[in-house]
């Protein structure tokens, strides 16, 4: 979801808290509503309470469209390419078992869960991590990224534009 | 709707191939490729091959109409194996075999990547050979 949709989808989700927390407060009997609504229901504020209105449902709209459209692509698989004899795919399931397997091989990452999401120019990885704490944290994920890019370039034939990579937690021992 | 089946007609009568037929000469060309770790059926598959049955076309759609037939493959690939050449492979393995063996034309062979397995090493392979012996 691009930026803006995510500052727009906070926002929303934040006057949606004030809202439920107003009308706790009303049924709690801490506020009396009866004032405001009298004030926003008026003639003078009648219009300016409908566009608000519109616009809260436009946007619970928009969200609903754009989380129903994540899916269909989670389900439909990732394409790696298409020839004349037909088309490759994998499932995302498939992708986070290659970065899986592919992580292995660096030493000191203790647990590590991968998520894809796929735009029009390619791939964004997101790896969540969990590391040894004696290791250097940069030199860990960079050799992560290194070879997450590296083996879904080269063996998944996937066009990986970023791999983000958040550090979660320290687990010491084997 | 229901799409008419191909028909191979000649002066004894009529050769109708069953796609089940298609869909095991389909899996027998794929699995044979290397880099293929196994035919991804779906769990009821999996089981009903446990208990015993083997089943050749698991793992395989298959789309015939007059004209031409689709191809669908669900894999599982071993790890390490380029994943573009290895599914080209599929693709060109599976026509071969359907069209010289079926007669039909292969429009399209689509590969799914299901999954992805590590290859089993070496010493545990040679144990496998061993036991088998």
């Amino acid at each position: 979801m691009p930026i803006l949709w995510r500052l727009l989808l906070s926002i929303y989700n934040i006057l949606m808290i004030l809202v439920a927390g107003v009308f706790l407060a009303a049924s709690l009997s801490i506020i009396d509503l009866q004032p405001y609504l009298e004030t926003a229901l008026n003639d003078q504020n009648r219009l300016l309470t409908a566009v608000i209105a519109l616009s809260i449902i436009f946007l619970a709209l928009v969200f609903l469209i754009q989380s129903c459209k994540t899916i269909s692509i989670e389900d439909d698989g990732i394409v790696v390419q298409e020839a004349l004899l037909g088309q490759v795919s994998m499932t995302v399931a498939a992708i986070e078992l290659l970065i899986m397997k592919s992580v292995r091989q660096i030493d000191g990452i203790k647990d590590i869960r991968p998520r894809i999401r796929k735009d029009k120019t390619g791939l964004t990885v997101i790896l969540d991590m969990m590391i040894n704490p004696e290791l250097n944290v940069p030199e860990v994920t960079v050799a992560t990224q290194k070879i997450v890019k590296e083996q879904l370039e080269n063996m998944g034939g996937l066009q990986v534009n970023a791999v983000k990579v958040r550090v979660d937690d320290f687990k010491a021992g084997k | 709707m229901e799409m008419k089946r191909p028909e191979i007609a000649n002066d004894m009568g009529v050769v109708r191939i069953a796609d089940e037929v298609v869909s095991t000469v389909a899996g027998l060309a794929a699995i044979e490729v290397e880099g293929v770790a196994s035919m991804s059926g779906g769990w009821g598959t999996d089981l009903v091959e446990k208990l015993g049955k083997k089943n050749f076309g698991k793992g395989i759609r298959v789309e015939i109409n007059e004209q031409e037939t689709t191809i669908d493959i669900f894999l599982s690939i071993m790890y390490g194996y380029p994943i573009p050449q290895v599914a080209e492979s599929v693709q060109k393995e599976v026509r071969t075999a359907v069209e010289m063996m079926t007669g039909l034309h292969v429009a399209a062979v689509n590969v799914h990547i299901v999954s992805v397995t590590m290859a089993k090493p070496a010493v545990e392979e040679a144990a496998d050979e061993i036991e088998a012996e």
